[in-house]
């Protein structure tokens, strides 16, 4: 168990350096990042001062000396835009995307794991199609557009809930909604085809042959050894939620969370923002992906580290 | 942003029997066509995503000739023209027109070449980088492996679609930019997969055959085994195709894709969603049309999955 441990957390360190090492070389060496912080009417004499001034003229490598060290005690520099240091920024929006991305997963594996067992103790049925398209859908349909229909026939057309904002669960309900579409359609299809893998199993054949009931060898049984591959894919989903698509739904209804800071970061060439927003994000992927591992060891007693 | 709904025979090949699959996938191009279009046949689903994905595809290569106006050309006059069935809708203009006057039909017919295009030149581009460095490290092992496999680990664990808007942000949106951005996050699940393959190719019978004759060892990973890799690579390639037009078009709904005057889906959408409330078509066609794109290739996908899995094929044609 601690050798691996060990070996999940020398890992997690190494995607933290290559992160780094990234975000760096995508802000620092890409494009021209100070022209991107100067005025648009900054003169030649000014743009040389600014990069003498900002370091950008000194060797690649004691730039990232320098941005390492800032980046392990938290400075990311002042935002441009409200003047204040990033950092506090970034995590000052965290909340409202973890209750985003959070209530969308639970709406999709809410309604997901139902869809998924119906489809699979019927296979092939008219039940089985009906769900494998509406998952199907879920997969297909580009996730903004979902959100500005969803304007258009609740707020819009029938006067319910809000076009966009933030604070009560009304605020919620569409942007949720809205995201949950994607992990609903793949959390289903792994829900019917990890439950239809188990039910052809031998122990299966035994449960029932017992005289178990239909109910208690689903839930007792096939449920149960389903629900590692359920559980990998939720929580890849929610990283995947966190680290991207996020970003268009707030976008879609100006929710405020890190997504979109990111947005109006990059409509403002705010760079240190920019800078802070995808660290931020980049280490709860991390984080997550490392509690995920962990949680394996739990729902499996088989799975010794 | 990293699509994995391949069964978990794909995922890890590693820890299944894979002699009896390998064997099956020997020959992937020779397997008659007949028996293709038979399999096909069994299964309208796929059939039916087929038919659709055909349609675009010549919709969007003939597009000159089929489309009824020029998709750039404005008439003030006709600004937000219903579709022709509704109240105030013209005949002249089937699916309406947007807030300059342009005709939403035509638009889309070109946006498809250049959604369908950026998404085929992506896939092209990560479909060949991402086998080739899969090959390459299962093929020869060791320290090149390890080194590979650990740079792909870690680039999966990035939150993709921020890396790739903020990769954007400083080098200035563009169709190249864009095709590397979605490049750069799609190669991955190539080289996993074509690793694995790899791995278990590299020991099978004719592979040590073929080296104790002599064959060198691009002969080998050329006539052996990418023969071999295209069977499985395919599905997922049509699964990442869907993937990429996907995220293209949301790029380009965030401004960060395709730049006017040029257009593709996700931007047409982009331009109508100011005017939602008062022209709401201009929103939702766009999408619908990307949603349409979208299940055909997911319906293809899942046949081709199946086709390319024996057991399932097997069910399949029995039932």
């Amino acid at each position: 168990m601690s050798a691996y441990l060990a070996r999940r957390l020398f890992y997690s360190i190494a995607v933290v350096i290559g992160v780094s090492v990234a975000v760096f070389l995508i802000t620092h060496q890409l494009g021209d990042p100070v022209r991107m912080m100067l005025p648009l009417e900054a003169s030649e004499e000014q743009y040389q001062a600014a990069r003498q001034q900002l370091g950008f003229n000194d060797p690649v490598l004691v730039q990232f000396a320098r941005f390492s060290v800032d980046a392990v005690r938290g400075d990311f520099g002042d935002s441009l835009w409200m003047d204040a240091p990033a950092l506090p920024l970034v995590l000052e929006r965290l909340p409202a995307t973890f209750l985003l991305a959070g209530t969308a997963i639970i709406i999709a594996l809410v309604l997901a794991v139902p869809l998924g067992i119906i489809a699979a103790l019927k296979p092939r049925s008219l039940l089985d199609h009906v769900a494998s398209l509406t998952a199907l859908l879920g997969l297909s349909i580009a996730d903004f557009w979902l959100g500005l229909m969803l304007i258009f026939i609740f707020p819009v057309s029938l006067g319910l809930f809000y076009t966009s904002g933030y604070g009560t669960w009304e605020h919620l309900v569409l942007p949720a909604v809205t995201l949950a579409a994607r992990p609903l359609g793949r959390i289903s299809q792994i829900v019917r085809s990890s439950v239809l893998d188990e039910l052809d199993k031998n122990y299966v054949t035994a449960a029932r042959a017992r005289g178990l009931s239909e109910q208690a060898t689903l839930l007792g049984h096939a449920l149960r050894n389903a629900a590692i591959p359920i559980v990998t894919l939720t929580g890849f989903e929610l990283t995947r939620l966190l680290a991207g698509f996020t970003v268009v739904v707030e976008a879609v209804f100006g929710w405020p969370g890190v997504g979109l800071l990111a947005v109006d970061a990059i409509e403002r060439q705010d760079l240190p923002l920019l800078q802070a927003d995808v660290f931020v994000v980049a280490m709860i992927v991390v984080v997550i992906n490392l509690l995920i591992d962990l949680l394996y060891g739990a729902l499996d007693p088989r799975i010794r580290y | 942003m990293e699509e994995s709904f391949a069964p978990s025979v794909i995922i890890e090949p590693h820890t299944v029997d894979t002699s009896e699959a390998v064997t099956e996938l020997r020959h992937p191009l020779l397997r008659s066509l007949k028996e293709l279009a038979l399999d096909l046949l069994h299964d309208w689903v796929a059939m039916i995503g087929l038919i659709g994905l055909i349609i675009l595809l010549v919709m969007a290569v003939t597009a000159p000739h089929i489309s009824p106006y020029d998709p750039a050309k404005q008439s003030l006059r006709d600004r937000f023209v219903p579709p022709s069935w509704m109240e105030g809708g013209s005949p002249e203009h089937f699916l309406g027109t947007d807030s300059l006057g342009r005709d939403l039909f035509s638009r889309l017919i070109f946006g498809a070449r250049v959604s369908l295009t950026i998404g085929f030149i992506t896939l092209a581009v990560t479909a060949t980088f991402g086998t080739f460095i899969g090959v390459i490290s299962g093929y020869y092992g060791g320290t090149l492996d390890e080194i590979l496999m650990r740079w792909v680990d870690i680039q999966t664990a990035f939150p993709g679609l921020l890396v790739a808007i903020t990769i954007i942000a400083m080098i200035g949106p563009s169709v190249e930019n864009l095709i590397l951005v979605l490049a750069i996050n799609g190669w991955l699940i190539f080289a996993r997969i074509a690793r694995g393959m790899t791995l278990s190719l590299r020991e099978q019978v004719f592979v040590r055959a073929a080296r104790v004759a002599g064959c060198r060892d691009r002969r080998i990973i050329i006539v052996h085994i990418l023969p071999n890799l295209i069977s499985p690579l395919l599905t997922i390639s049509v699964m990442e195709l869907a993937r990429f037009i996907l995220a293209e078009a949301a790029l380009s709904y965030l401004g960060l894709g395709i730049q006017p005057p040029d257009s593709s889906w996700g931007l047409i959408l982009a331009q109508g969603r100011d005017y939602l409330v008062n022209a709401w078509w201009v929103v939702t066609f766009p999408g619908v049309v990307i949603a349409m794109t979208v299940l055909f290739i997911n319906m293809v996908a899942g046949w081709l999955r199946s086709v390319s899995d024996p057991h399932q094929r097997f069910k399949l044609r029995n039932s």
